[in-house]
């Protein structure tokens, strides 16, 4: 199991930073990580990263128009990204999502860990990023439509016969927060780490640097460090 | 107040719930709980979901919809414990929380308590 969708069902959880922010810190830890911006329609990983314009991307791929070699990104000895486009042509143009299965298929023979940061929502394209994963790692906001969001992809999981490897609930802090032991319950997943809500993960975003890079000591950081050591016990497969 | 159609439940809770310093109100029927909800006006109804005459999903979604009782806490209490019975309570009914029985009492009551104290809010 060494291919994991980081998904939700609900948008705007923060599972596109979650994802290039575990990527970092894996990688720093000597994994071979890869992260593959699944998320056709609004993809995020360039800006993340600082690689807006990156080219040539995913849609490239499924659009027949670039080979795998050509679209992985090595960032660090240990760290590679498939960016997607956020160019409306590309959008526009006739993608086949199976394609997305061959591309981790292929990427996994190369990494200890494929991250695929997937779309919200229930629809085909993120179908497809789950039926390309090995198994789908939930992520939450402390809320009900959020919990409803998890189930619903739970739901697509299990239809699309790809295990659940846990939950991560972020952005916690609130006064109104579920408590993560409920969560668990009404979930019938284990949490695997909570992050907290964090300023500077705006201010991360906007230098176009992860905030486990551009704010190491954050609160959130230690967070995501924490999530990524029980990741890295629970999920990869040493080569 | 706890809504079930099987007096094992309602005595079970009302005896959990009462050790425990709560006022509980058992109820074996919806048109029943409407009709007490006006009166008692809980802070937090138990809502067995298959029950004769209207579900819980159907009361449920009454309760929501009505002004004067849409801001009560509403938790599903079932046996009926697929994801998507969860979905269909939350999303569609309007429910606040999901429990599925059976309960594990201790933890159950600390729950409740947690619902009382801090309700989830939507968004």
């Amino acid at each position: 199991m060494s291919c994991i969708s980081i998904a939700s069902g609900k948008g705007g959880v923060g599972k596109s930073v979650l994802c290039a922010n575990l990527g970092v810190v894996l990688s720093e830890r000597g994994y071979r990580v890869t992260i593959v911006d699944a998320d056709i329609e609004g993809s995020t990983q360039g800006l993340l990263f600082g690689y807006e314009d990156a080219h040539p991307t995913l849609h490239d791929f499924l659009s027949g128009r670039a080979a795998p070699e050509e679209i992985v990104r090595s960032l660090t000895p240990t760290l590679s990204v498939v960016f997607g486009s956020v160019q409306l042509n590309a959008l526009l143009r006739e993608l086949d999502l199976e394609r997305l299965g061959q591309l981790t298929s292929l990427l996994e023979r190369s990494s200890d860990l494929v991250l695929v940061d997937c779309p919200p929502g229930l629809e085909e394209d993120t179908r497809a990023a789950v039926r390309a994963s090995g198994a789908v790692l939930l992520v939450l906001n402390p809320d009900i439509p959020s919990v409803a969001g998890a189930l619903k992809m739970k739901i697509l999981a299990r239809k699309a016969g790809k295990q659940t490897a846990g939950a991560v609930v972020n952005r916690v802090g609130g006064e109104y927060d579920i408590p993560a032991e409920e969560l668990e319950t009404i979930l019938g997943e284990k949490v695997l780490g909570t992050i907290r809500e964090d300023p500077l993960v705006r201010s991360s975003v906007v230098e176009g640097t992860p905030l486990v890079s551009s704010h190491p000591e954050a609160p959130a950081s230690n967070d995501i460090k924490r999530l990524a050591h029980r990741l890295a016990e629970k999920l990869i497969q040493h080569k | 107040m706890v809504v079930d159609d099987e007096e094992d439940i309602l005595i079970l809770l009302k005896r959990l719930l009462g050790s425990r310093g709560h006022r509980v109100i058992t109820v074996r029927d919806g048109r029943e709980a409407l009709r007490r909800m006006k009166e008692e006006k809980p802070d937090l109804v138990l809502l067995d979901i298959m029950m004769p005459g209207l579900s819980g999903y159907q009361l449920c979604k009454i309760i929501k919809q009505s002004s004067d009782t849409r801001s009560t806490t509403v938790a599903m209490l079932s046996a009926k414990s697929m994801d998507e019975d969860k979905v269909r309570a939350l999303e569609d009914s309007g429910a606040d929380w999901y429990f599925t029985k059976p309960i594990d009492t201790r933890r159950f009551a600390e729950s409740v308590e947690w619902l009382l104290r801090n309700p989830p809010k939507r968004g």
